[in-house]
């Protein structure tokens, strides 16, 4: 019997969770339990890069990871990150499990890493305790904690916004006593922490879609037979579905959950101003992180 | 691969190889010899283990602290508290659980605490008559609070290495804190009485408000800390930067102690005390590692389960087990190895992560001051020039009135957690 | 005082020196980010990144120092029961275990310096290895500092023999 482990960040019980026990439940039936899968949730094996760096060392077989930290090993995975590239939950699915997202999957290889699916972490909204944003111009001066992702910091900045990336930890405290004033994350991440006791206004942007990859350590896979990485893929397959569950699931019913709890929820913005307010975005770094990408997964959507 | 990891790591240990060293080559050997994983592991977990931005604080603590015992402000606070305990017999006694309580509030250590307080009160003590050992452990003990009241190192590493709020953590220290400032202080007041010692303290004491002056701005400075972290002004570690810059200023332009040529040989002394409590924690980032691949976490919360039962029963556990390994471990590695173990068997008894944190450093830093190996007992023995036996019989006192404080800690969650629900986080 | 020793010496004050300007820096930058947050309103974004990546090289620099003024926190109260014969050659052995361990950092932080070569520090955009070199960097600059403790201890002890 051989044991691998898979590592993520996010408690047992979130939609990695849901993923995590998908794809270990495909393999211990594919495998006839032969192949055994220990889910190390929360971080125990550490954070995003941290694992991403240890898959490539071999010390860590499997992970969900957010594309943040995946983009400093293969930098085409950032043209997943510009503001308002996707249009919706479908069009994002046609894209990733299309031609193009498995284009980007390959790209992982030469980093050493295998790419094995799209999970999800869902839209990104913004949250704040200063003021409703329905505008752009509504963004001026907010203290906004980001992700260390430059495309993420330089979309706030064009939005008038000063971005500050911050350690998840320290967030919550920091919000409560104003050293910042809001965040952006995916709904259900927004309900988990009851943001609604810090934080008076959301808004749906949806300002960036946040996919997740499940990703294998090419020295593992090097290890199994054909056979093997079929089932791999599939249960990556698996997890990913289980991810996406979860999220629509959750998303509907965070919105309400959101206003129950008095936060005041601006459901529908004109993404054309916010669009445009970003361009510079576009203008800027686009052609250093694959603008081909990016033109194709417009085409696609249109 | 447990096995090997934990007999090595003993041995080690025991044969005076350095704690850094030895946590980390543990696990070079397990790696090698019980595991199929690549030794790159080695420096990948070492280098990961430090990239964090809440434990830059550590190193900024440190240096400010390293500023402060040079730049003339454990002095000032001294004579505040003099002048603050008055002169009731005993008043110089309790004056030194006093200015370790402030000097705590700016100080993330308890060595530091130490050597910056003790060195001018316990000879202060001797002078007004106090035996030298009797001094020596009121030091060794109150020294203590330097890692129960915020700004706290040990602290830090709970928070880190366990993905807890820092600012919430601080918060949770004020309370345990002052409960063990008050204790110590009952303690000493009972002891001078029964004994007869500290008739003399009024004696050459200066006025209340000539000492609030001289001291106002070494004072200033935990709230400059706590009130900055908590006002919403900066993150721990930008209060840790800023406090490092407060205090280079007091030292060079308002106390004037420091003179800008004396500024290298400070940077490198904080470097090294610094960069010994990083290595410690860069190998023990690497050993926790190899410890969570191998499942024991979910083994030691499935057996404290069965065997413990309650979340009553498991917390004297802990405190037992930590107390004990506080007497022989240097904290900064025991709060590492163990918080990432035991933390999700107290949060899967119902426990607050944050009273827990705290239950684990006022035991560590109860540790600290226990015969045979605390380290506060020996630094005190050092600054008050007494073999460290001869402190063994008088720091019983102490440390039964600490255990006491510890058991109300460890139960009244309250006392950790009520400032924190009262200002809402 | 051999030449050997003097370049070693030499090796452990330019370590350490340098991982004290890079504290400083470190702090400064910190400084400047809470600055550049509270007064200008704005944050700098590369700050945080930057001064994590010197204090790694603070801390891996300094090493040597710590080994040379023996600051490293041994657990030495069975050590100094034994007599002054067997203090000695369990000194020796402690500097052989820690120039094992050194040995291995050197060789595989050096070996993780290469294989990091492609990856981009977020916020930065240059190479992971800058931060990585700090480990063997710091580990090789280490070694003198261990042997040269080490020969001190020797020193003494010859001393403590022929009185
Ligand atoms: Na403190
Ligand atoms: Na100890």
């Amino acid at each position: 019997q051989r044991n691998m482990n898979l590592a993520f960040t996010p408690p047992l019980d979130s939609h990695y969770g849901d993923a995590g026990r998908a794809f270990a439940d495909r393999i211990e039936s594919l495998s006839d339990g032969e192949i055994r899968i220990s889910i190390k949730p929360s971080g125990a094996l550490g954070g995003e890069r941290d694992v991403v760096e240890g898959m490539q060392i071999g010390t860590v077989e499997l992970s969900i990871s957010s594309t943040g930290p995946i983009g400093n090993f293969v930098p085409e995975v950032y043209a997943l990150d510009f503001p308002f590239l996707f249009k919706s939950y479908e069009s994002a699915h046609k894209v990733l499990d299309g031609n193009i997202g498995q284009d980007i999957l390959e790209a992982f290889q030469p980093a050493g890493l295998i790419g094995l699916a799209w999970a999800e972490n869902g839209f990104r909204h913004v949250t704040n305790s200063v003021r409703p944003i329905e505008d752009p111009e509504d963004f001026q001066g907010l203290k906004l904690r980001t992700m260390e992702n430059e495309v993420h910091i330089a979309a706030f900045r064009a939005l008038g916004a000063s971005p500050t990336p911050m350690s998840w930890t320290e967030v919550l405290t920091s919000l409560q006593q104003g050293t910042i004033d809001g965040q952006e994350n995916p709904i259900p991440i927004i309900t988990a922490n009851n943001m609604w006791e810090i934080q008076q206004y959301a808004t749906l942007t949806g300002h960036a879609y946040s996919p997740a990859a499940v990703v294998m350590s090419e020295i593992h896979w090097n290890r199994l037979n054909e056979e093997e990485q079929a089932w791999f893929r599939e249960a990556a397959r698996a997890a990913a579905e289980a991810s996406r569950q979860t999220v629509a699931n959750n998303e509907q019913a965070g919105i309400e959950e959101m206003k129950a709890n008095g936060m005041s929820v601006v459901e529908e913005v004109d993404k054309q101003a916010f669009e445009a307010a970003v361009q510079p975005v576009y203008d800027q770094y686009a052609e250093r992180y694959a603008p081909e990408l990016i033109e194709r997964i417009r085409a696609a959507q249109q | 691969m447990n096995v090997l990891l934990s007999l090595s790591l003993l041995v080690l240990f025991a044969i005076s190889v350095p704690v850094a060293v030895s946590i980390a080559l543990a696990a070079v050997l397990s790696i090698t010899f019980a595991s199929p994983l690549p030794l790159m592991v080695v420096p990948q977990k070492m280098f990961t283990g430090l990239d964090s931005f809440p434990l830059m604080a550590v190193p900024f603590f440190i240096l400010a602290g390293v500023i402060m015992t040079h730049g003339g402000i454990s002095h000032r606070l001294v004579e505040f508290a003099r002048a603050l305990a008055g002169g009731i017999q005993g008043g110089l006694a309790c004056s030194c659980v006093l200015t370790c309580m402030v000097f705590a509030a700016i100080s993330g250590s308890s060595v530091a605490t130490t050597f910056a307080v003790g060195s001018i009160l316990i000879p202060a003590m001797a002078r007004y008559g106090y035996p030298n050992t009797l001094a020596a452990s009121i030091q060794a003990s109150a020294a203590g609070l330097g890692v129960i009241i915020p700004p706290s190192v040990p602290l830090i590493l709970y928070a880190v290495s366990t993905e807890t709020s820092i600012t919430q953590l601080f918060m949770a220290g004020l309370g345990p804190g002052l409960l063990v400032v008050l204790s110590l202080l009952l303690m000493v007041q009972v002891w001078c009485r029964l004994k007869g010692h500290g008739l003399r303290d009024g004696e050459g004491r200066r006025p209340l408000w000539q000492s609030t002056r001289d001291a106002f701005w070494a004072l200033l400075m935990p709230i400059i800390i706590i009130g900055g972290i908590y006002g919403g002004i900066f993150t721990p570690t930008e209060a840790a930067a800023v406090s490092v810059v407060y205090a280079l200023t007091l030292g060079l332009f308002v106390y004037r102690r420091i003179r800008l040529r004396d500024l290298p040989e400070l940077f490198r002394e904080a470097a090294v005390a610094s960069g010994v409590v990083m290595l410690i924690i860069s190998a023990a980032s690497l050993f926790s590692f190899l410890i969570s691949l191998s499942d024991l976490p979910a083994a030691i919360g499935n057996w404290a389960e069965i065997y413990l039962g309650s979340a009553l029963t498991f917390l004297l556990g802990v405190n037992i087990l930590l107390l004990f390994v506080g007497m022989f471990v240097e904290t900064a590695a025991a709060i590492l190895v163990l918080a990432p173990i035991l933390t999700p068997v107290a949060v899967g008894f119902g426990i607050n992560p944050v009273h827990f944190g705290v239950i684990m450093v006022v035991n560590l830093a109860l540790g600290m001051f226990t015969p045979p190996l605390g380290v506060n007992m020996f630094a005190a023995a050092s600054v008050a020039g007494i073999p460290v036996q001869r402190l063994f019989l008088p720091l019983m006192l102490p440390i039964a009135c600490m255990l006491t404080a510890l058991l109300l800690i460890t139960y009244v969650p309250m006392l950790s957690l009520g400032l924190n629900q009262l200002l809402g986080t | 005082m051999s030449f050997l020793e003097r370049v070693g010496e030499a090796a452990v004050r330019l370590a350490h020196n340098l991982a004290a300007a890079l504290l400083a820096i470190a702090t400064a930058l910190v400084f400047f980010q809470v600055v550049t947050r509270f007064v200008l309103g704005d944050a700098a974004v590369w700050s945080e990144v930057t001064a994590r990546g010197i204090i790694i090289w603070s801390t891996f620099l300094v090493a040597g120092a710590g080994f040379r003024q023996g600051a490293m926190i041994p657990i030495d109260f069975l050590r100094e029961k034994l007599p002054a014969q067997g203090q000695i050659m369990v000194l020796r052995l402690v500097t052989l275990l820690i120039l094992i361990f050194l040995l291995v950092l050197v060789w595989q932080g050096w070996a993780m310096t290469e294989r990091v070569a492609s990856q981009r520090i977020a916020m930065l955009g240059f190479s992971m290895s800058y931060f990585y070199a700090a480990l063997p960097a710091g580990a090789l600059t280490a070694i003198p500092g261990v042997l040269l403790r080490q020969l001190q201890a020797e020193r003494e002890d010859a001393r403590g023999n022929s009185e």
